[in-house]
Formats: structure tokens, sequence, C-alpha cells
């Protein structure tokens, strides 16, 4: 028997096919699905994050205040803490505590740590200008208390990360280059996180003082200190700062608060 | 430069591990799709040319009325590597399941680059028949041994040559 070998007609293993145009249509099918679990599990992490006990949140923050341990708390910080004392007093979360520490460095933020631990970053003080605003910059971090957020953006990131883990592996690239940049759009808190902190603390300050002045002349100089044009604010972690006065005036307005001059005392 | 420009670079910036990713799917679409191309030429050229030269997996096609002079063992191996764009696609597909694509042109073109580097191989040797054609795969490199993600693809075909007396 005689066997002719003859060249098969078209490609049967490997079709042609348009790879980019398959790539991009489950691209966008896995895109969708991560967006609805992320949406999904958010809620869930807003239900969790109100139903959170404040002992276990300390133990969130232990790793926290694992930084300051064995830091003696000095002059400044005592002064510091009785200015938080007052405003927590006045505040509707006086039946929690909260702790505030100085860390020496030089950027100008403030954080609110799991725990009622509040950390102010030494750079803030050459910006502030008086009590009035320290009172604002510690108000707007209780602001976050009240609303939970700093609970809020820990479980989203928790959340961010399981979700890649699951997908592709723990030790895969894409685990490793997409939860680490996705988490990072998260970190910090949303627009609305940010202006609703800030409106708690007008509120608080208004409580405090009768007087709301110097907030947004403070948040101006934070904006100064930030230049990044509004176009772009997606992809910073703060609000745009013009945004963010804006909310704050109007409101101002709306509550008919007094906005004076600024308390001019030294207490810091 | 501006502030707006300082900022855009700043943004580009903290998000370089994205943007170097898309780079890499990028540069691995252009070039994986260059190389392949290429490569597909070239085996269908040598293909045709080595027409002659049956393959056959049945000692029935010997033939009888012919004296046999040689038999050898023949081998070819090819090792093809993913480009980044294949690996990102395949690591999608895997999701959902169903056929890889871009593997399937990868493993074919490893498969058919090996039988032909076998053929080359017996042609040098002029053989009439080639029998018994076996090949095998592994995946090497890298990223071998773990589940996901395979580095290249290295293929290993072998078979028996026979020559027949002229």
């Amino acid at each position: 028997m005689k066997y002719v070998s003859k060249i098969p007609d078209g490609d049967i293993n490997a079709p042609e096919t348009n790879l980019i145009k398959d790539f991009i249509y489950w691209l966008l099918i896995l895109l969708f699905i991560i967006i609805f679990i992320y949406i999904s599990l958010g809620f869930l992490v807003d239900i969790i994050a109100d139903r959170i006990p404040p002992e276990f949140e300390s133990k969130l923050g232990y790793n926290y205040t694992k930084m300051f341990e064995g830091k003696k708390i000095t002059t400044k910080e005592k002064k510091l803490q009785r200015l938080l004392d007052e405003l927590v007093s006045k505040s509707d979360l006086n039946n929690r505590k909260f702790k505030v520490r100085i860390l020496e460095t030089k950027q100008i933020n403030a954080l609110a740590m799991p725990g009622g631990n509040i950390i102010v970053f030494s750079g803030l003080f050459k910006t502030i200008k008086s009590e009035n605003q320290l009172s604002y910059v510690l108000s707007h971090e209780l602001g976050h208390y009240a609303h939970k957020d700093h609970l809020r953006g820990m479980g989203r990131v928790l959340i961010l990360s399981i979700i890649a883990t699951i997908l592709f592996g723990s030790d895969t690239f894409f685990n490793k280059s997409m939860s680490e940049s996705l988490a990072g759009l998260q970190l910090k808190y949303t627009r609305s996180q940010e202006i609703k902190a800030d409106i708690f603390a007008v509120d608080l300050l208004h409580k405090k003082y009768k007087n709301v002045a110097g907030i947004t002349d403070l948040l101006e100089v934070f904006g100064k200190n930030e230049p990044v044009p509004k176009s772009l604010t997606f992809f910073t972690t703060h609000p745009h700062y013009t945004d963010r006065i804006k909310a704050i005036n109007e409101y101002i307005k709306k509550r008919n608060y007094k906005v004076l001059k600024d308390k001019q005392i030294k207490y810091y | 430069m501006n502030n707006e420009n300082l900022a855009i670079m700043q943004v580009i910036l903290n998000n370089l591990d994205i943007v170097f990713f898309i780079f890499l799917v990028f540069l691995g679409y252009i070039s994986g799709t260059i190389a392949e191309k290429n490569h597909y030429k070239s085996i269908k050229k040598r293909e045709e040319f080595l027409i002659n030269i049956p393959i056959v997996n049945s000692g029935d096609f010997i033939e009888e009325s012919k004296e046999i002079e040689n038999i050898y063992f023949v081998s070819g191996s090819c090792v093809v590597a993913l480009d980044y764009f294949k690996m990102v696609f395949a690591a999608i597909k895997q999701i959902f399941g169903g056929r890889i694509q871009s593997y399937e042109t990868l493993i074919d073109r490893g498969r058919r680059e090996a039988i032909l580097r076998l053929k080359e191989k017996a042609a040098k040797k002029n053989v009439d028949i080639i029998i018994n054609l076996r090949i095998e795969t592994s995946s090497i490199g890298q990223n071998a041994g773990q589940k996901r993600g395979i580095g290249s693809v290295e293929v290993f075909a072998y078979a028996t040559a026979i020559s027949y007396k002229k």
C-alpha cells in the first residue's frame, strides 16, 4: 500500500481568530463582574462596619498604636489631647475614648486609625495658624470615626485583595499588580466621605466656638501644597480642595453659622 | 514644566505598575503577532517542501516489495515562548473556561516545528518513510511546575525512519 501525503486544507488546530477582539470582550466581562462584586461587597462592608464593636476595633488598631510604643507623651501631645477631649465631650462620640499622637514628619496630614487613635503629622503645625484650625483638623478626623469611614476604607482594601486572590491565586502577577494598584485608589476616603467629615467638623466647631472661621483658609493652604489639577482628581486619593471648600461654604451659609476672626490662642 | 504637567507625571509615576502592565500587553501583542505570522509562513513553506516524506503510524504502509536498507531513530525538538499578551489572555480565559486560542496557536506551532525539524533531519539521511511518530510536550521556563501560567512550551517529536534499498 502506497501512502501519499498531502497538505491539509486549512488550519483546524489553530484557526485564525481575532484575538484582540476576544481579549477585549472577555476583559470587559471580567471587569463587569469585578465591579459588580466590588460594589455588592462594598455594601456588605458598610453593613459590617456599622456593627463592629469598639473593643474589636481597638484590636484592629493595635498595629497602629505599636508604632508609638515606648515613646513618651510630649507636652505638645498633652495639649493636643486636652483639645481633643474637649471636642469629643461636645460631640455624639462622648462615650468613646480617643487618643492623639504626633508623628514627626514633614507631611501635612492627620489620620484616623482604627481604635480611636488619631495621628497628627508634625508638618501640619507649620500650616495651622490658630486653635480653631487645629480643632477643625481633629474634628474632621472625629467625623471619620462618627461615620465609620476608617473601617469602611480598610474593608474595601481587604475585599479587593480577597477577590484578586480568589480569581488569580495568591502568587500570580495578576494578584500582585492588580490588587496593589486597585487598592491604592481606595486607601483614603472618597470625596463624599471627606465632605461629610468636613460638615461634621463644621458642626462641632460651631458647638465649641460658636464660630467657624479659618476652615476654608486652611483648606486653601492644603490645596496649594498639593497642586493637582481638577481633571485628575479621580486618580488622587483626596478630593479636590475647591470642591470641599465649596461644600463647606454652602453648608455654613445654609446653617447661618458665624465666621468670626480666628481665635488666636497658641495652644501648641 | 508647569504644575499641571508635573501633576500628570506624578499620576503616571504613582500608577507605574498599571502603565507598565499595559505597555507589556501591547508590546506582547505586536511582537507576538509578528513572530507568529513569520513562523507560520516558514512552517507552511517547509511543510510543502518536505511533503514527499510520508509520516505514518502503521507498519502496514512499509512497501513489502522493497528491501529495507536502513532504520534510523529521528527526533526534532522546539521551544516556543509565550508573549505577555497571550499569557494575560489565557489568565482571563481560565476564569471563564473554553478554548484558549492564544495557547492553541502556540502549541500548534511548536508541534509542527518539531515535526519539521524531525523531517529535515530525516531528509538528510534520504529516508523514504517515517513511522511511529510520537510527540511529547512539556512546559519550561520560570513558571514551569506551577499550575497557572506557562513560561514557554517545549515540543519533542521522535519517530523511526526507514530507507529502502535503491
